[in-house]
């Protein structure tokens, strides 16, 4: 009887063990058996310094990504520091990237997108701002789980969610924080060593 | 009997002082609603992008943070946002919103509604 209560024991503590793979997230899609996760589509974009950037470069790195810009007079400035609070907390860490997605192309240019950063006072091979085409970005955004459009009657004309994504190194979902609460920020920064220890 | 009247009045103090109104409150409201989603809640800005209210020198020239709060700013020095205009607040919701940046970030002066309505009438375009 010991001996099971003694196993039960075990059995039960092993189940309450804390999962330590971070879950792919999105839907899934069955094809010639193999099960499709989610990813991002790909992409090419100009960063601050003019240089054309895709998601092949990003391979090597998982990555933290917000969309934003820069006349924002509503929620990403606090998204940002949110993201301040990422980069501190990986800026030596080289396995990680930041990416921001500017969704208005038209004033945001490589030059003011660097601007923005070096007022960040910021490692600009550390954290990209890319800038592209307009209607692409918004669809991208989706592929982030990220709401992002023009409208004339929203705050700076454009509305977006504040959400900060975390991707891995095969574009895929793994995890996210709502930027504008800074309470979700240090589950996102756990999660991060999280997907770290993933790596091989 | 003069006991007990000593404790109403204690009661009577300790209510009086417990309900006195938080004089920044409505200042502190203004803030929150128009101020902080730039400049956060505890003021401290966004790096060089948007400037830290705490401490910050307009609070030495009153007439020069009225009007940049009414104008706003344009083509700040190495700076990639301007600041908008906040023509639309009243001068009652400027005074109290003065009033609570300079409590809360600057150096706790107070300014009087006559104050803040000469600061801004001295605002050029």
């Amino acid at each position: 009887m010991k001996y099971f209560t003694l196993i039960g024991l075990i059995i039960f503590l092993a189940s309450c063990k804390e999962d330590k793979t971070l879950p792919i997230l999105g839907n899934t899609a069955q094809e010639d058996g193999k099960t499709i996760y989610h990813h991002v589509r790909d992409w090419s974009y100009l960063r601050q310094d003019s240089v054309v950037v895709t998601n092949d470069s990003l391979k090597p790195y998982i990555y933290i990504t917000d969309f934003f810009f820069t006349s924002c007079p509503s929620i990403c400035p606090k998204v940002t520091k949110e993201m301040l609070k990422v980069y501190d907390a990986y800026k030596n860490d080289d396995r990680v990237k930041l990416v921001s997605f500017t969704i208005d192309p038209k004033r945001d240019t490589p030059e003011k997108l660097k601007t923005y950063a070096a007022n960040l006072q910021v490692d600009q091979s550390k954290w990209w701002f890319l800038q592209g085409e307009k209607d692409f970005t918004y669809e991208l955004a989706s592929d982030y789980f990220i709401v992002a459009f023009e409208d004339a009657e929203s705050p700076g004309g454009f509305d977006h969610s504040g959400k900060i994504i975390l991707v891995d190194q095969k574009g895929q979902i793994r995890s996210f924080s709502e930027g504008t609460d800074p309470e979700t920020t240090p589950k996102l920064i756990a999660d991060i060593q999280k997907l770290l220890d993933e790596q091989p | 009997m003069s006991n007990l009247r000593s404790l109403f009045f204690i009661i009577f103090i300790v209510f009086a002082i417990g309900c006195e109104p938080n004089p920044f409150a409505k200042g502190a409201l203004v803030y929150k609603n128009m101020c902080a989603s730039c400049h956060m809640d505890d003021g401290s800005g966004l790096g060089g992008n948007i400037p830290s209210l705490n401490n910050n020198l307009l609070y030495k020239d009153m007439e020069l943070l009225t009007c940049t709060i009414v104008k706003g700013r344009v083509n700040l020095e190495n700076r990639s946002l301007a600041m908008p205009a906040f023509d639309q607040l009243t001068d009652i919701e400027l005074a109290n919103l003065i009033n609570f940046l300079s409590h809360q970030f600057g150096d706790d002066k107070q300014y009087l509604l006559n104050d803040v309505s000469k600061f801004k009438s001295g605002c050029t375009e």
